[in-house]
């Protein structure tokens, strides 16, 4: 049963305009960093700011950026889009318990989430590779901790928006407001207040997000430790998973 | 043991009533909900498949509990209203994800989606994106879906809504054939003829109440104290229309001098028309057409509404 809701969610997900939007979103970073490489040699000692500027340039536009927004579309619409479209209706008088029915569309939802930014990482990272004078300064398994953080972090949004999308009416209001809102202002807030961020335990785990290069980091001054950034981020994302996919055993939907 | 069970039934959306405590029991062949548009009929269809939790009440299929009770949906199929669909998948897709959950294996959902797909004769569609589909063609795909894991209870909410006259045709067959065949097959349609033809087993639904239920002459009788209006056609209407109001049970008597109709209304339609014969002879009128709008179902359905 899984594996048949599994594959059906992929296949209408990747028929979708909705994905192709993604998709072109996850384009984004890749454009400019194509525009750094185009442009260095206008640049004084151009190829050296590759070199430093990549840690941050993935820092700030995957983890920051494209992790939450794609995250934002496909989290909303786990729940939300089937309520919508009306075809909720179709998969909840299959003989399928309701739970796997969410369950099964996050898992695809972060599979195509997942491909999509770690497609868009890679590129980027051949770009930088191709534009840097010598090697860089970080090297594959930099690819590996930021594609898992990445993958981490698209999951716990996605499960906190498919809990939105489950609840709200407008949720991808609520959830620009979070993302761009809370997540990025909390953080500035004196206190411990930025232990309440999703962001505030992703950056943790990011590599080089530590480094004196990375000027977020720095502003931040992260205390948090790896395993308790782990443990955090897999116990919020066990409970938003769990809430999201039990909410159609409660709720009707129209 | 009754299929459908409800006991007490009530829906409500807030302040709104939808079910208006509702008890019924169906068994096997075709049932026809019959009501205007949000008389209830598809809360009442969603609720039965498990869609909707009753507010109050109990609903059970086979004796079981109907709401999260997902094991009762192998043995049912549900073709909603709405034509929201799937739109980027194909036809042959869009049935084959649905039977696929139903646990049968890549090939047995192969055969059974296209079975079903040449059942509703959308074979040659069957590749085609849904969001390119008339409405006939959606409402074929839906029924489609409904049938292919040849479930026992059927659930057909306006099925025929958006087909042409051929398709109708083709449907009502399918529908009439699916109860002959032992299954259970509940229906769902504001439009009345539709539903006549189908089936004499129907309920009258209206503001969440059933206002009748039975064999479509049970229905008739029960409307008995109602007036009944007949037109007689014949070739003196002026001599008919005075020898017809010197009985007490003839109402009214309207007459068209144009098309030589009288239009009467009794309340004891046996009696009038045992008379009517004998007055005729009697008095050398020739009738020569007699038709009554009441005895179909659209006259039926109002008297019961008012």
């Amino acid at each position: 049963m899984f594996t048949a809701l599994f594959k059906f969610f992929i296949s209408n997900q990747l028929k979708n305009r909705k994905t192709l939007i993604i998709a072109f979103t996850g384009l984004v970073p890749v454009f400019i960093a194509l525009l750094i490489v185009i442009l260095q040699p206008l640049i004084k000692d151009g190829k050296t700011a590759i070199d430093s500027f990549y840690p941050n340039f993935t820092f700030l536009l995957y983890l920051h950026f494209l992790v939450p927004i794609v995250s934002l579309f496909l989290g909303t619409g786990i729940i939300a889009d089937e309520v919508e479209d009306k075809t909720l209706q179709y998969l909840i008088i299959r003989p399928v318990p309701r739970f796997l029915i969410v369950f099964a569309k996050f898992l695809s939802n972060i599979f195509i989430g997942s491909i999509i930014v770690v497609i868009s990482l890679l590129v980027s990272f051949a770009l930088a590779l191709f534009g840097s004078s010598g090697p860089l300064n970080i090297g594959f398994s930099f690819l590996i901790y930021a594609s898992g953080t990445l993958i981490l972090g698209l999951s716990v949004y996605s499960a906190l928006f498919a809990l939105l999308g489950g609840t709200l009416r407008h949720p991808m209001i609520l959830g620009l407001l979070f993302v761009f809102g809370w997540e990025k202002l909390i953080t500035y807030v004196p206190g411990n207040a930025q232990y309440l961020t999703i962001m505030n335990y992703l950056q943790t785990l990011y590599p080089f997000s530590n480094s004196s290069s990375n000027i977020l980091s720095s502003l931040i001054g992260n205390d948090i430790s790896t395993i308790t950034a782990i443990l955090v981020l897999f116990v919020s994302l066990f409970i938003f998973v769990g809430i999201s996919c039990y909410l159609p055993s409660l709720k009707e939907y129209r | 043991m009754s299929i459908i069970k409800i006991e007490n039934l009530t829906k409500c959306y807030g302040q709104v009533i939808g079910i208006n405590n509702l008890s019924l029991s169906i068994e096997s062949g075709v049932t026809g909900f019959l009501g205007p548009n949000g008389a209830g009929k598809s809360t009442l269809l969603k609720i039965l498949t498990g869609l909707l939790k009753p507010t109050q009440g109990a609903a059970t299929l086979w004796g079981e509990p109907i709401w999260n009770n997902f094991k009762l949906n192998a043995k049912i199929g549900y073709c909603p209203e709405h034509e929201d669909f799937y739109p980027h998948l194909t036809g042959f897709d869009f049935v084959f994800y649905m039977v696929r959950m139903h646990g049968f294996s890549i090939s047995e959902a192969k055969n059974r989606a296209l079975t079903a797909i040449e059942t509703v004769d959308m074979s040659e569609a069957k590749n085609k994106r849904i969001g390119a589909y008339s409405k006939g063609m959606r409402q074929r795909i839906k029924l489609a879906q409904a049938i292919a894991h040849d479930p026992e209870l059927l659930f057909l909410d306006e099925p025929l809504a958006g087909m042409d006259p051929l398709g109708r045709r083709e449907t009502i067959q399918l529908i009439k054939q699916w109860g002959s065949n032992g299954k259970a097959v509940v229906v769902s349609s504001h439009i009345l003829h539709e539903v006549e033809e189908m089936t004499n087993s129907i309920l009258l639904i209206n503001h969440g109440n059933i206002i009748a239920e039975g064999d479509i002459f049970e229905i008739r009788r029960l409307i008995d104290n109602h007036p009944l209006h007949v037109t007689i056609g014949c070739d003196n209407p002026n001599l008919l229309t005075s020898k017809l109001l010197e009985y007490d049970d003839v109402l009214s008597v309207q007459f068209d001098r144009d098309r030589s109709e009288v239009c009467i209304q009794t309340n004891q339609p046996d009696a009038f028309h045992r008379r009517l014969p004998k007055m005729a002879l009697d008095n050398k009128i020739s009738i020569f057409s007699l038709q009554s709008p009441d005895e179909n179902l659209q006259a039926v359905f109002e008297y019961l509404v008012k």
